[in-house]
């Protein structure tokens, strides 16, 4: 168990260094952020000073090595558009996107385990049908334009809920059900299938003619069985709502990480972009050795190799 | 046969619908136990003695299964027309069944004491540790060591006989009456076959259980049964006991079979293999099905089902030539 945490580990961190160098080097390909930050008249004495503040007039590999030490300490740099550390901006940001996230997640998963085990219970029938519609047509819509639509129908046309921010639980609707739609829409599909083979398999069989009762067999027997796949493509799904969020934070003014990531691109701020990136990434590879941890839990067979 | 059976099943009929072919698994089965005797199914694969079996506890998964005729009584309750929740409630109490493979007739995510125990939590008998108990209890009685530390296991942790130990243990948690055992020792090593039998045969008369045995092998038949109910394309086509039957067949088949396997009596005998091979059942030959393959086989076999002879008390055979048989 510890050798596997280790390697886990070890691995994540390789990707991560990877992943600084990336990021590092192509946002300095976006531009110089003196441009952006100064004045049209502003005096080359004055872009000279504020290129050096930042480093900006070293070579990019020089650059480099100054944040790798920076970073070794503790230190992600200051925000070149808040004049704050970034870490601060990122880590201010953050829970708002995890709640986000959380809660999307969360309702997608268990929505999708109930209308995925009752699609799989009566293959063919007419609930397996609107229920296979609907998730491929969730799975496939696109979130961007989704978004748009729904505030221009809820928001705008029947002014049922807000257009964008935060605040009450009116705000939350349109953002979580956005989100939802894609992890939902992919998750009703694959707890359809995997309960599908669970419900056919021997060991129901086996559970029927120990007389359990019907919802026992398929919560129980069943899903225990079907989670297991479940869980997988829950845990990609997650990470990839990371991704949904910058759209959906940006579409609806959610101060979260997405949008300050977008925010910081577009004005250069290097720091900030770096600082995102780093945070999310390791949030992403948390999320994976949890994952790793719960199918050790889930299923014996891994247990015990 | 004085007792009045526990199960009597009449004239049962299944079929599978497929795409493009139905094919009749059971067409017509009849046959009944009687309480605390062993009845074994013998056939071949493909007979139907499984699907026979399925359709007795009602797992059949329909579609594309389908009973389209015939009764099942089981302690004078007709099954089939029963809700199945109120079946549901025979099921593992009062009839119970042991499963052929037991690696994948278990569940591989819970414990085989959770399992166990799992009877006596669905059918309301105990709960919480007391139900754990029992199933210990119930472990060290089908004689797996260590029972408190091995309830704790999981499928992928016991060997075959082990395994199957554990499907027995489960099968007579709640002392049912009648036990269903669908080729027990098929997956087994040959020396574990004999232990399984002989554990199921003693845990039968321990608590007076009857038992349904479905197997291809006439050694066990011979070994552990009390009649035996001879199937061939869906149907019985010969029973009758255990010693009579085969000691002298009155059915072309039974007769067929039983030159078909090694027996020690007969050294130096040559075998003789059933011509042919077992009929397709979604194109069951008119006649007696067996005909094509049958060396008594007259024109008369081709065109008319053979009626049901009766050769002695509580012995029938469904065969034209019963009598020529009968006199081999």
């Amino acid at each position: 168990m510890a050798k596997f945490l280790g390697t886990r580990v070890l691995h994540s961190g390789i990707a991560l260094i990877g992943l600084i160098l990336a990021v590092f080097f192509l946002v300095r390909l976006t531009g110089d952020p003196t441009d952006l930050y100064l004045p049209i008249d502003a005096s080359l004495e004055t872009r000279k000073e504020f290129a050096h503040k930042h480093g900006f007039d070293r070579s990019a590999v020089e650059q480099f090595l100054v944040f790798l030490k920076d970073v070794s300490q503790g230190d992600l740099g200051y925000s070149l558009r808040k004049q704050r550390p970034a870490m601060e901006l990122v880590l201010e940001a953050y829970p708002t996107t995890l709640r986000l996230a959380g809660v999307a997640m969360t309702l997608s998963i268990a929505l999708a385990i109930v209308v995925g085990s009752i699609a799989a219970y009566r293959p063919g029938g007419v609930f397996d049908r609107i229920s296979s519609m609907a998730s491929l047509a969730g799975a496939s819509a696109p979130d961007f334009w989704i978004a748009i639509t729904g505030i221009l129908l809820f928001a705008v046309t029947f002014r049922w809920l807000p257009t964008s921010g935060v605040g009450g639980i009116e705000y939350w609707v349109l953002p979580i059900v956005v989100l939802m739609l894609r992890p939902f829409g992919l998750m009703v599909q694959v707890v359809r299938a995997s309960m599908l083979g669970a419900l056919s398999s021997a060991y129901v069989k086996t559970a029927r003619a120990k007389g359990v009762g019907e919802s026992a067999i398929i919560f129980v027997h069943a899903l225990r069985n079907a989670g297991l796949s479940v869980i997988t493509v829950a845990g990609d799904l997650t990470v990839g709502l990371i991704n949904g969020a910058v759209i959906v934070e940006t579409v609806f003014g959610w101060p979260g990480v997405g949008k300050l990531m977008i925010d910081s691109v577009i004005q250069r701020d290097f720091p900030t972009v770096q600082a995102a990136v780093m945070v999310t990434a390791m949030a992403i590879f948390l999320l994976n050795i949890v994952i790793d941890l719960l199918y050790v839990a889930l299923d014996p067979r891994i247990r015990h190799q | 046969m004085a007792d009045h059976p526990i199960l009597s099943v009449d004239n049962l009929q299944v079929e599978f619908r497929t795409g493009r072919e139905i094919v009749h698994a059971v067409n017509g089965a009849t046959f009944s136990v009687a309480p605390r005797e062993t009845a074994a199914i013998l056939g071949e694969s493909g007979s139907g003695k499984s699907v026979t079996a399925a359709a007795i506890m009602r797992l059949l998964q329909s579609p594309p299964a389908f009973v389209t005729g015939g009764s099942v009584r089981f302690k004078g309750q007709d099954v089939l027309s029963m809700p199945m929740a109120e079946w549901r409630r025979f099921c593992g109490r009062d009839i119970a069944m042991v499963f052929q493979d037991a690696l994948t007739s278990l569940n591989p995510v819970f414990s085989v004491g959770w399992q166990i125990a799992e009877l006596f939590r669905a059918h309301g008998v105990a709960r919480g540790k007391d139900a754990r108990d029992r199933a210990i209890e119930l472990l060290g009685r089908v004689g797996i060591p260590d029972p408190a530390l091995r309830a704790r296991d999981y499928t992928h942790q016991f060997s075959g006989g082990m395994r199957q130990r554990v499907m027995i243990a489960m099968a007579i948690a709640l002392s049912p009456d009648l036990l269903t055992a669908d080729e027990p020792t098929t997956a087994l090593d040959v020396t574990v076959q004999a232990q399984i039998m002989e554990l199921l045969e003693d845990l039968r008369r321990e608590s007076d259980m009857a038992m349904i045995l479905i197997t291809h092998d006439l050694g066990v038949v011979a070994d552990v049964a009390d009649t035996v109910w001879v199937m061939y394309a869906g149907r019985v086509v010969e029973h009758g006991p255990v010693s009579a039957v085969l000691s002298r067949p009155a059915h072309a088949y039974t007769l067929a079979l039983l030159n078909s396997v090694p027996r020690a009596r007969d050294k130096g005998r040559k075998l003789e293999p059933i011509a042919g091979s077992p009929p397709d059942l979604a194109r069951i030959p008119d006649g007696c099905a067996f005909h094509p393959r049958c060396r008594f086989a007259t024109n008369l076999c081709r065109v008319e089902a053979p009626p049901s002879v009766a050769i002695a008390p509580g012995r029938a055979a469904e065969c034209h030539h019963a009598g020529k048989v009968f006199d081999v």
